[in-house]
């Protein structure tokens, strides 16, 4: 990781990111109460839309990305340890990244059938 | 009226503690810096730092009942009883109410605080447009009493890699003016996850001001002018 990655752009990415999150949640939120999938097959066609299925994988990359910036951030003011924090960090890579592959091939199945 | 001060003397070691002390003629407009100086007279083993007496040198920072500010012009009348006053948080105590504040200058060397010049000096002064020296409001004012350092959570956690409020409100003072040729230098000095970007708007840094500046606004200036050179 480069260093001027974990300054400015770290910053812009968590506010950059926080715009789409915040548009995008008021959006969910309007969809699941103003018309909610009825069944299972709605909610899978909803998802398999192509402009659907876009807007929510670059909602999922933001928000592992929004998640990775805000605790490196707690753990960098919390975590004075060096040993501890490094460990902390890779936990969280480790489970951000899982959970990004988890979601992605949820999608990804999703789409190809 | 009643205060309790922050003893520590660690050439006779001991444990820290806070100490009674009472002032009975207090008049009308009396600063706390005059009764700080009266508890004084009462123990004159009690030590503080004082100079000018007037909210321009700056020595006299302390925390008073919990919020950093100068006792020469903090007026007894607005203080809540008993007066609990401690010395800034956050940086190794010397003696009572004297702190080690070598850190938070080292911080504000860093950030090269003067003109920096690549092209020949000319013969006469450098002119500044009205508008270009109204940049330098709000900046140029700032007496290093290090109210504001020492009262930002992100200087608490990390005083050594993050500059603090004090010192990046005189960096971007620097990289705002005009006549400063090294405007780059000093962005770049000041990139990495901890320099500037260890703020997180916490806003300590305004609320105790003296002077009535904003480090905040200064910093979210420097984030703004660092992503638009990066664009």
């Amino acid at each position: 990781m480069t260093r001027r990655f974990q300054g400015l752009n770290a910053w812009i990415l968590q506010r950059a990111s926080a715009v789409y999150l915040a548009i995008f949640f008021v959006y969910l939120v309007f969809y699941f109460t103003l018309s909610p999938p009825a069944n299972f097959g709605e909610w899978r066609s909803w998802v398999a839309d192509p402009i659907n299925s876009i807007f929510i994988i670059i909602f999922m990359a933001l928000l592992i990305g929004h998640i990775w910036v805000g605790l490196r951030d707690v753990f960098m003011d919390y975590v004075s340890s060096l040993s501890l924090r490094a460990l902390l960090l890779f936990t969280l890579a480790i489970g951000l990244l899982g959970i990004g592959i988890w979601f992605a091939r949820i999608i990804i199945l999703v789409m190809i059938k | 009226m009643k205060f309790k001060i922050y003893r520590y003397n660690p050439e006779q070691g001991g444990k820290p503690g806070l100490q009674d002390f009472e002032i009975a003629a207090v008049q009308p407009g009396m600063m706390l810096l005059e009764a700080l100086l009266k508890c004084k007279d009462q123990d004159e083993s009690l030590t503080f730092r004082r100079s000018c007496g007037e909210g321009v040198c700056g020595s006299d920072a302390v925390n008073i009942n919990g919020v950093n500010g100068l006792a020469c012009i903090t007026p007894l009348a607005d203080l809540k009883e008993p007066v609990v006053i401690r010395p800034l948080p956050g940086r190794p105590i010397i003696r009572d109410l004297v702190v080690d504040l070598s850190g938070f200058y080292q911080q504000y060397r860093t950030i090269k605080p003067y003109l920096t010049l690549y092209e020949p000096e000319p013969e006469v002064e450098i002119l500044q447009s009205p508008e270009e020296r109204d940049q330098l409001d709000g900046l140029y004012e700032c007496i290093l009493c290090a109210c504001c350092s020492t009262a930002c959570p992100s200087f608490w956690w990390n005083p050594e890699k993050f500059l603090g409020p004090a010192a990046l409100l005189q960096a971007w003072r620097f990289i705002a003016d005009s006549r400063d040729q090294a405007t780059d230098e000093r962005l770049a000095a000041l990139e990495g996850p901890y320099r500037v970007f260890r703020c997180h708007t916490i806003m300590n840094c305004v609320d105790v001001c003296p002077k009535g500046l904003n480090p905040t606004q200064a910093i979210g200036r420097i984030k703004m002018r660092m992503l638009k050179q990066s664009l």
